[in-house]
This record gives structure tokens, C-alpha cells and sequence, in this order.
């Protein structure tokens, strides 16, 4: 807090000081008489308290000292600014001759000096006319427990300044009177050092309340400075009769503005003068916002200023209430002055003889107060030497009192009882002789260093196998000589071989912490490490300093990935409420590469349960993790592996049941591998119920075991089964794997395998039976034709041989048609043709193309076909192929192959004829009409063809057996049985094709035949 | 006429197969030879005027191919009808050397013998009667 306005705080001036000053005052005065007319002196100084600086003062004052040269030519008028602390001595001294400083300090001043005031100022601030000022009280708007000054109480209270009239003086005088001691109720009182800053602290919130001068807060407004409605005043108090007429806001009585005084030298008529110019001074409005222009009144009564400073025992009141040597002497020296010379020859006689008498007396008392006083000061010094000796011998130190030559003046116990000697044995001796002889130079030589430089020495000495500390200190004389020493020697054996043990300890430990291999660390409480390993830097790539330096090195380190989970773990292991704990988390090191670390921490307590912070280990793991990851990766594709076999495949073990279980056996078994697992496998998969005791026998016996099992399901065909059980052998492990496959389809194959094979034998046969029918019916129809040619009477020879027979060749044909001769010949000769039809198509089974192939389009092909088979002989015979719709779908892109021209028809005539017949079955109802859809569809390197009619369908046995030779359902002699085998035998043996026959009972029927394209060259 | 009709030389091992064929081409104005094997049959040329073989394949002794290939060595002008049993026979190149071609070949049993006779007509440039 710096001073700058008021009066000067002087907590030294004591009473005496008062009486000096007053007995300068005195001689001052008498100075003036006899220096009387010096006040014509055509020059006068006026001073002004300079409270805050020179600047300031002389833009306070300097426009009424230049007014004062221009109003009194005659005279030379010079501003002296004045600090507070020179404010007295100036005046005392007369370094001045006029004076304008607060009303407090003139109080004193005209209390002390007799300067008596001559105007006072009156001030234009913010455009009003002031001559008096006094505080106001505020705080900040909105303070409902703020009414009044009471209200106060228990408040922080601030106010401009400790010597501030208005911003304080004022105030305080308030309190009082409302029975506020304010140093004592406020909860604080403070001073800002200035009004501004007082505002300041109450607006801030530092202080509840505040004083400072009148129009403090106005000016502020009007400098920009606050928002007055941000702030509530104390009313103006009853007391103070200007209240509702005083221009600004206030809250305390008011007081006259600063008064330009006089001081005592100088004479009445100069007084005058100036007090006449100053009254006639004119008062100037403001230039500017905030400026104070100032003028003079006639000198106002100062008396509330005196009541103020009296009240508030404040200079020169602060003794007010009581009777001081130097106010009797100031109020009564005349009658003390005249009191004194009158008895003085009287008294003086018998003065003396009092005098003698009180000495004599003074003296006996004086001598038995000495007597007592020696008494009692004995009894203190042997109190005293018990209360030494006895603090001597509590310490556990040897302790020595030695005179320069070491000679022991005295000891205590414990210097004895280490020597195994009394006191009294010691005293005398000299020291080093009690000293193993190494020890004794030691000591002489610290005594000697202690004698020669003065100062203490301090040491240390081994004897016995025990450790001494030794301190000397010198015992001065009167003259600073070293008169004794006196010499400590502490046993510190203990504490030296503990602080061995501790740092054997600390090393022991140390060497076991900073060889770790994990990255070890102790995280205090606070969040700040306790330990870090140097294996830190192996791992992480920081030193363990770093992690002292930055316990939050550790959060920055941390993989994204991990870091919400481990910083929740540390926020709690560190707030002590975390448990033991294990985790796996990532950091990412400087270098960018990631580690993984298996972390785990407890937390570490005292044995009084005090919470020490977290102890935490952490591995790192990365290599195992990506061993993890490839075990993963490889289980995972195991796994895959296992799950995309078409084949059910369960692992058991030695007792059969469930330990893996692959998507297909899930499937079957209706039931996940979590639900399976553990269980017998006869239970959780009823297919291999009847297996259980075929997959002990493999795993007892180590054998394969395979089986395939026919199974009938419900509605449909029968399926196959192939179950394989393989006992695992390796590895120790008890067990097997079962594998079981759907072999329908293969069974299936393998049982067209034998059809074909039948067949092709059926062809071989076939083939090497034609020749050998073929003769017979070569001589059947043969003879057969010549008998019926010769019975013809077309030929001439037929009639000449009757008529040389002399038979009528008309009655020879007669018999023969009568007895239908005729008629069994034609039967011959048909059924001789049948079978010779049979034996050509079996021929054809085997029969090699014997044409070279060429490119066809399929849709030529199939329309040529189609052509053959309106113009077919059987199926105009017996079937009317004109009332069949045919039609045809082909691929745009027509495609093309190498084919045999004949056998690529001679396949699709068997097909439609056979779908011909078919729909001859079938009645059609209007609009339905039989119809035979031709389609062709390239599919890569093959042409699917299909042939669909909408006849009766076939059921599915039929189906498999359409292609068989000889299979028909035809009525006898309605077919062969061998059109759709020798398609067959074209489409798979010539060109390595498909025929699959689609077909529901009264859905029609689809044949599909799937043709490879072949390639140019193709002959086979 | 004896002497106009053509003579047709039949070489078959099946003797029911000369005859009934023999007796065919007979009625059909041919003077018809018979022969049960290649041999004999080369031994009839010899001595008649054999204007046309009808040759089965599968013979006794030498096979029909190789009497035609004989036959034609001997009369050039001779021609040949192939009446076989075996459904999988093929000319071979040395008798479509000799101009036959599978108009030639019939396999037995043929549907009607004037299909036999219409070849023989028209290898020996006959106008059918």
C-alpha cells in the first residue's frame, strides 16, 4: 500500500517528542518578534501538500498562484509542493509563508503552529460547484442484505486509503457511530491504496463494500471508467444538513474543502492581501472531463474536521482522553513558571535535607535488596548448574569441557561409562590420554585447529570398532580468546552400519529393479512415477526419466485403439480404487512400431492400509501376440478348411465324444458346435448311432473303418452314405475324426457306369451277332421274295412252267390266295424285315462315325430333323406328326460344331419321335396342343439342346431307365427299345456328351443333351 | 438267246444264298454261276463269260475283297456287286480304286432284292425289262 494522500502515519511520536516540539514552538515565536517586519519581504512562498506527486500538485495549485502574481503585482508568489513528511518541519521551520494542505493535517497544524486558515477552496467538478467533500459508502447493486451502515458487519470492507479525510476519515467517523469498531467487525478491512482502485475491488468482487471520496463515483462515470447502476450508495446520514443539496452521492457528513492557510510570521496586512485576491479568484469552468478547477471561499469552519480527528483519536487527537505532561505545561506555564520562582528560595532548604534523608534511606534499601537479590541469583545459578549437569548427562553424546591444553575440566556420565571410569576418575586428565593412541592425535589435532583458527571442528573417529562423530567448539574469554573447548563425540555406530545395511539394500534392490526384464514402475498417487525400470527403453524407446519428467508420457504412447480402456484403468488404479488387474494393451513406439504388453498391476498399501499408489509390470508380449495372431490366422484357416468340406466331419475323443464339429455336421445335426461339443456323438448325431461301437474298435485298435450305408429317407430316393472313421494316432492323443459323405451322387454314377458298360457290351454283342443273323435272314427274305415273285403271274416263266405242267396258272394262284399262301409269304418276308430293322440298330450301338465331320449350326440341324421326322415312314404311320407344334427357341448366336450330319439328326429323330409318342397318349384339351419346343443354348465350349414336350411326363424311374435298350413302353412291336439307347450311345460314345431326361408325370418331359462343339479335325 | 443273256457269277459260302439269288437272277433274264468260295469262284471265271460277281465278304479261304481283286486282274471289265453279312463293312480303297463305290455294297438281308438287280442292271448299262 503506498501513501499518498492525508496525513503521514507517525506510530514513534511519543509524548516527550510533543514536548520538544512545544518548546520549539515557543522559541520559534519569540524568533518572530524580533524578526518582526520581515513580512514586507516582497516575496512569499506558498506550500501545498504534495500528496500524491509535485506534477500533481502543481496542477492543482499552480493556476492560484499564477492568479496571485496577477492579482498582487507587488508581491512575488512561488509554489513549494510539499510531501507529508515535510509538511511539519516546512512549518516549523518557516520554510514557507503559506501553506494549502488537507483539513486534518491543518487541524494539527493550527492545533501545533497556530497557522490559521485564510480561505478555503471551493471546486468545480463535473460542472458542480463544491466546498465540501465527504465519503460515500457502496457496494455492488443487488446486495439485498446490504440497508444500511450496520448491515456492514461481518462485511470485507475496502476504502481508498488509511489517511484519506473522504476516502476513509469520513466513513470510519460512521461506523463509529453506529457502533462499528471497523478493525475489528469487518470480516476484513483493506485499503486499495486509491479511490479508483477501491471502486475497483468492490465492482471485482474482493470486497463486499467500500468508502471513497464524494464524486469519486460520478467522475469515474464520466471518465468511462464503471457503470454507476452496477452500484447501490448508504444514504446520506441525518446528521448532515446539506443532505438532498450536496450534488453527488453521499453517505457520510461532509467536510469543508481544503483551506490555504497562513502561517504565524507572516504579518496581518500581507495575510489580507492575499486573502482578498483569492476571494476574488474567479472559478473556471472545466476544460475537460474529470478536471477539477478550483477558486476560494471565505475560510470555513473546520471544527467537524476537529470533532472527526478527536472522535476517531487520530493526530493530533491521538491521546485525546488523557492528560499529558505537555498538555498541562501547554495549558498552565504561566502559573507553573510563577508557582515555581515564588517558592523556590523557601523550598530549597528543605529540599536538600529531604534529599539526604530519602538517599540514606535509598541506600539501606538498596543494600538489602542487593543481599536478597545475591541470594536468590546463587539459588538460580545452582538451579541452574543441576538443570546443565542434568541435560549433560541426558544426552547420549560424550561430552567433554577441556581447557587448550586438553586437560578434562569436566564431564559428563556417558564420557565416563564409554572409559568404564567414574567423574571423578576422569577430571584432571588429560583427554588423549584416554584415547587409543591414532584417536588421540586425531583429537589433538582438532583441538589444535579449534584453538588456532577459532572455529569449531567437526569429525569423525573410529575406536573399538565403533563410529564417533565428533564436533570441538571454542569457549571464549572475555578477551575472544579460546579460554576451553568443549568437545561432543557421538556414537553413530548404529546409524552407520544401518546406513551401510540401507544402501547395501537400496543397492540390492536397486540392481534386482533396474535388471528387470519387464518394464516395471511404482505410479504414485499423485499420478507421478515412483519407479520406472530401465527396461522401459527396450521397450517403449523412452528412458525412465522421461517418464518421471512426464507421467503422462505413458497416455501418449498408448495405441488408439487401447487408450479409453487402459486410461480408464489408470485413472482408477490411481485414484486407489482399482484391483488387481490384468490387461493386454498397445503402445506405439517413437519409431512408429507397435508393441503389444501384457500389463499387469496392483494396488500397493501400507501395513497401516495407507493407499502407496500402483504397482505395475509390464511384459511385452508382441512377439507372442503375433504367434497368436498366426495361431489364429492358422486355426482360423483350419477351421475355414474344415467348414468348407462338403463332408461331415467331427473330431472325438477317446471316448467319443464331441471336440469338433465342421458347418456341414452342424447342418446335419441341427445343433451348433456349442452345443454339440462334450457330448457322445451318438447322441448329437442319430446318423452314426449304429457307429458308436465301430469308433471305439477304431480308436482301440487304431484301424480305419469305412462303411457305406443306404439310407431311406421319406419320399424320396435312397441315399448313400460313406462313413469313414479314422483313429488319430499321433501326438499321444486318444481319438478320432468320423468323416461322413453323401455318396448318393457317386453311387449313382457308378450305377450308370454299369449301365454303360452293360450296354456297350450289349453293342459289342450285338455287333458280332449281326453277321451272323444277317445270312439266315438274307436267305429268308430271299426266298421269301422268289417265292412270292414266282407265285406272281407277272413273271412269264411262272406261266409257261404251269402250262408245261398243264396246270391253269389261275387256278394255281387261287389255291395259293385261298389258302393263303400268299398271305404267310408276306409274313415272312415282313417279319424277315423286322428283324433285320432290329439287327441295323443294334449295329448301330457300336457303330464307329464313319463319316468325317464337319461344321454344322444346330439350328440347320435340328430343322432339318425335324423335316425328317414329318417325312418319317413309322411316325406317319402311326402317329400324326403334322398335328404336333414344333417349336423353337435357338441361342442368336447360332451355335456351330463339328459334328456327323446323320448321327446329329439320327439323335434328335429318336428324341422327338420318342416325344411323338409320347403325346400320342396324351388327350389334349382346346387350346392345348401337343408341342415339341426345340432350344438351343451355347454354354462355352458346349451347345445345351433341349428337347421339351408337354406329353404325360414319365415318372422318375422311368426316366432312368428310358435309355436303357430294349426298354420301352410301347406296346409290342410298337418299337424297338433301342431309338433313345443308340441316341444315347451317339451323344456320350461318339462326341463325349450328356443326356439328362427332366420329367414329371403330367408335366411333359425335357431332354437335355449337351454336345461339345468339338474343334476342326475332330474325327474319332 | 441263250447266249445273250448276261452271265452273273454268285460267290457265297451259304449255299441257300447262291441258289435263292441264282434263281432270282434267273427269273430276271440272268444266266447266273455259283461259287461257295473265292476260289472256286476264280475257277468258274475262268471258264465262262461272267459279266458280273456278286461277292460276299466273309469266305472261306480267301475273303471276297481279294477275289474281286483277283477277278479284276483277270477281266477288268468285270463287275462287281458286294452282298455281305457283316453290317460294318467298308469298302476298302483298292476296290474304289477299281471304281466301286458304296452304291455297290448292299448288307443282307436287303429289303428287296430289286435293289440288287437294279445295281446289276445298271453297272452292266442293261435297260430294266
Amino acid at each position: 500500500m503506498s501513501q499518498r494522500c492525508g496525513h503521514p502515519h507517525r506510530p514513534c511520536r511519543l509524548v516527550g517528542a510533543g514536548r520538544i516540539a512545544a518548546l520549539a514552538c515557543l522559541t520559534l515565536a519569540a524568533a518572530w518578534l524580533l524578526t518582526a517586519g520581515r513580512a514586507l519581504a516582497a516575496e512569499f512562498k506558498i506550500g501545498a501538500l504534495a500528496n500524491r506527486d509535485d506534477a500533481i500538485c502543481r496542477e492543482q495549485w499552480g493556476p492560484t498562484v499564477d492568479y496571485l502574481r496577477t492579482a498582487l503585482p507587488g508581491h512575488s508568489f512561488s509554489l513549494v509542493p510539499l510531501p507529508f513528511d515535510r509538511i511539519i518541519a516546512a512549518v516549523a521551520a518557516s520554510e514557507v509563508d503559506f501553506i494549502i494542505l488537507n483539513p486534518s493535517f491543518y487541524i494539527e497544524l493550527e492545533t501545533r503552529f497556530g497557522t490559521t486558515r485564510l480561505a478555503s477552496s471551493r471546486n468545480n467538478i463535473l460542472g458542480k460547484e463544491t466546498s465540501s467533500y465527504g465519503g460515500v459508502v457502496f457496494f455492488k447493486a443487488g446486495r439485498s442484505d446490504i440497508q444500511q451502515l450496520t448491515d456492514l458487519r461481518g462485511k470485507r470492507f475496502v476504502a481508498a486509503d488509511a489517511y484519506s479525510l473522504g476516502g476513509w476519515h469520513a466513513a470510519w467517523l460512521e461506523l463509529q457511530k453506529a457502533g462499528i469498531n471497523p478493525f475489528k467487525d469487518f470480516a476484513s478491512m483493506r485499503f486499495s491504496g486509491s479511490h479508483d482502485a477501491a471502486v475497483r475491488a468492490v465492482l471485482d468482487g474482493l470486497a463486499d463494500a467500500g468508502t471513497v471520496r464524494t464524486d469519486t463515483l460520478e467522475r469515474m462515470q464520466a471518465e468511462g471508467k464503471i457503470d454507476l447502476s452496477l452500484l447501490r450508495t448508504l444514504p446520506c446520514p441525518e446528521a448532515e444538513p446539506a443532505c438532498g443539496v450536496f450534488p453527488f452521492l453521499l453517505s457520510t457528513r461532509l467536510y469543508p474543502e481544503w483551506p490555504l492557510a497562513k502561517l504565524a510570521h507572516v504579518p496581518d496586512d500581507a495575510a489580507r492581501e492575499v486573502a482578498a485576491a483569492l476571494l476574488t479568484m474567479p472559478l473556471h469552468p472545466a476544460r475537460e472531463a474529470g478536471e477539477t478547477t478550483r477558486a476560494w471561499n471565505v475560510p470555513a469552519g473546520y471544527e467537524p474536521v476537529r470533532d472527526l480527528l478527536r472522535a476517531l483519536r487520530l493526530p493530533p487527537f491521538q491521546d485525546y482522553g488523557r492528560i499529558t505532561v505537555a498538555d498541562v505545561f501547554r495549558n498552565y506555564w504561566p502559573i507553573i513558571v510563577l508557582i515555581a520562582v515564588s517558592g523556590a528560595g523557601g523550598l530549597l532548604t528543605l529540599i536538600v535535607v529531604s534529599v539526604l534523608n530519602v538517599k540514606l534511606k535509598k541506600s539501606r534499601q538498596e543494600l538489602q535488596r542487593e543481599l536478597d537479590a545475591r541470594a536468590a541469583a546463587e539459588k538460580r545459578i545452582r538451579e541452574r548448574e543441576a538443570r546443565i549437569r542434568s541435560l549433560l548427562n541426558a544426552t547420549t553424546d560424550s561430552v567433554f569441557l577441556l581447557d587448550r591444553a586438553g586437560v578434562i575440566l569436566d564431564l559428563n556420565e556417558v564420557a565416563a561409562k564409554r572409559r568404564n571410569l567414574s567423574p571423578a576418575e576422569l577430571a584432571g586428565k588429560i583427554l588423549y590420554d584416554t584415547l587409543p593412541p591414532q584417536a588421540a592425535d586425531a583429537r589433538r589435532a582438532a583441538v589444535e585447529a579449534v584453538l588456532r583458527t577459532g572455529e569449531a571442528a567437526f569429525g569423525e573417529e573410529e575406536r573399538h570398532g565403533r563410529f564417533y562423530n565428533l564436533r570441538i567448539w571454542p569457549i571464549f574469554d572475555d578477551h575472544g580468546e579460546v579460554a576451553q573447548l568443549a568437545s561432543y563425540s557421538r556414537d553413530v555406530t548404529d546409524y552407520k552400519l544401518s546406513e551401510q545395511s540401507a544402501r547395501e539394500n537400496e543397492e540390492k534392490y536397486r540392481t534386482v529393479a533396474d535388471f528387470t526384464y519387464d518394464w516395471e514402475y511404482w505410479l504414485g498417487p499423485d499420478g507421478r512415477y515412483r519407479f520406472v525400470s530401465p527396461a522401459c527403453k527396450e521397450i517403449t524407446g523412452h528412458e525412465a526419466a522421461e517418464f518421471f519428467e512426464d507421467p503422462e508420457l505413458l497416455h501418449r504412447l498408448l495405441h488408439p485403439e487401447d487408450r479409453g480402456k487402459m486410461l480408464d484403468h489408470l485413472k482408477q488404479a490411481i485414484a486407489g480404487a482399482g484391483q488387481e488387474c490384468e490387461m493386454d494393451f498397445r503402445i506405439v513406439r517413437p519409431d512408429g512400431e507397435i508393441r503389444w504388453i501384457a500389463h499387469k498391476c496392483r494396488p500397493i498399501r501400507r501395513d497401516d492400509g495407507t493407499f502407496l499408489g500402483q504397482r505395475g509390470s509390464n511384459r511385452d508380449i508382441t512377439a507372442r501376440k503375433q504367434i497368436e495372431a498366426e495361431v489364429a490366422d492358422l486355426k482360423n484357416l483350419m477351421q475355414n478348411i474344415f467348414d468348407s468340406m462338403p463332408s461331415i466331419l467331427v473330431g472325438v475323443d477317446g471316448q467319443g465324444r464331441v471336440t469338433h464339429w465342421n458347418s456341414p455336421a452342424a447342418a446335419a445335426a441341427g445343433m451348433p458346435f456349442s452345443q454339440a461339443k462334450d457330448r457322445p456323438v451318438g447322441d448329437v448325431l442319430p446318423l452314426i448311432r449304429d457307429e458308436c461301437v465301430n469308433i471305439d474298435a477304431a480308436i482301440r485298435d487304431l484301424r480305419v473303418y469305412k462303411v457305406t450305408k443306404r439310407i431311406m429317407n421319406e419320399g424320396s430316393e435312397a441315399a448313400h452314405q460313406e462313413i469313414t472313421i479314422y483313429p488319430l494316432a499321433g501326438g499321444g492323443a486318444s481319438g478320432a475324426v468320423i468323416r461322413i459323405d453323401d455318396v448318393t451322387e457317386r453311387a449313382r454314377l457308378e450305377e450308370m457306369m454299369i449301365q454303360s458298360e452293360k450296354m456297350m457290351s450289349i453293342g459289342g454283342l450285338a455287333a458280332g451277332m449281326a453277321h451272323e443273323i444277317n445270312n439266315p435272314l438274307g436267305i429268308i427274305l430271299q426266298a421269301a421274295q422268289n417265292a412270292m415273285r414266282r407265285i406272281s403271274p407277272a413273271l412269264v416263266s411262272n406261266l409257261q412252267t404251269a402250262s408245261d405242267l398243264g396246270v391253269d396258272f389261275a387256278h394255281v394262284t387261287a389255291y395259293l390266295e385261298r389258302r393263303k399262301i400268299t398271305e404267310y409269304l408276306a409274313d415272312i418276308n415282313e417279319a424277315g424285315l423286322r428283324a433285320s430293322k432290329i439287327v441295323q440298330s443294334m449295329l448301330n450301338f457300336s457303330r464307329r462315325s464313319q463319316s468325317r465331320r464337319a461344321l454344322h449350326g444346330l439350328a440347320a440341324l435340328l430343322d432339318k430333323t425335324v423335316e425328317l421326322a414329318r417325312s418319317d415312314y413309322d411316325l406317319k404311320k402311326n402317329y400324326d406328326i403334322k398335328k404336333i407344334k414344333i417349336v423353337t427357341d435357338y441361342d442368336p448366336g447360332d451355335p456351330k460344331g463339328y459334328f456327323v450330319e446323320t448321327e446329329i439328326e439320327q439323335v434328335f429323330l429318336n428324341i422327338i419321335k420318342n416325344a411323338a409318342q409320347a403325346m400320342a397318349a396324351k388327350t389334349y384339351p382346346p387350346p392345348e396342343e401337343p408341342t415339341v419346343t426345340l432350344r438351343t443354348r451355347r454354354d462355352g465350349e458346349r451347345v445345351l439342346i433341349d428337347v421339351e414336350d408337354n406329353g404325360p411326363g414319365m415318372d422318375e424311374a422311368t426316366g432312368k431307365r428310358v435309355l436303357e435298350p430294349f426298354f420301352t413302353t410301347k406296346a409290342t412291336g410298337r418299337g424297338t427299345g433301342l431309338g433313345l439307347s443308340v441316341t444315347y450311345f451317339i451323344v456320350t460314345n461318339n462326341y463325349g456328351g450328356e443326356i439328362h431326361i427332366a420329367s414329371e408325370p403330367g408335366r411333359g418331359a425335357r431332354f437335355r443333351v449337351v454336345l461339345p462343339l468339338g474343334k476342326a479335325g475332330d474325327a474319332i | 438267246m441263250q447266249s445273250d443273256r448276261p452271265v452273273i457269277l454268285i460267290v457265297d459260302d451259304e449255299e441257300r444264298i447262291r441258289a435263292g439269288l441264282a434263281d432270282y437272277f434267273e427269273d430276271e433274264g440272268f444266266a447266273a454261276l455259283t461259287a461257295g468260295s473265292a476260289e472256286e469262284g476264280l475257277y468258274a471265271l475262268a471258264g465262262n463269260r461272267v459279266a458280273l460277281c456278286t461277292v460276299d465278304i466273309r469266305l472261306p479261304g480267301e475273303s471276297g475283297n481279294q477275289f474281286i481283286a483277283r477277278a479284276h486282274a483277270v477281266n477288268p471289265a468285270l463287275k462287281f456287286l458286294i452282298y455281305t453279312g457283316s453290317a460294318d463293312y467298308e469298302l476298302p480303297e483298292a476296290l474304289r480304286a477299281i471304281s466301286m463305290t458304296d452304291a455297290d455294297v448292299f448288307i443282307k438281308p436287303v429289303e428287296d432284292l430289286g435293289l440288287l438287280l437294279a445295281a446289276a442292271n445298271r453297272l452292266l448299262g442293261r435297260e430294266k425289262p
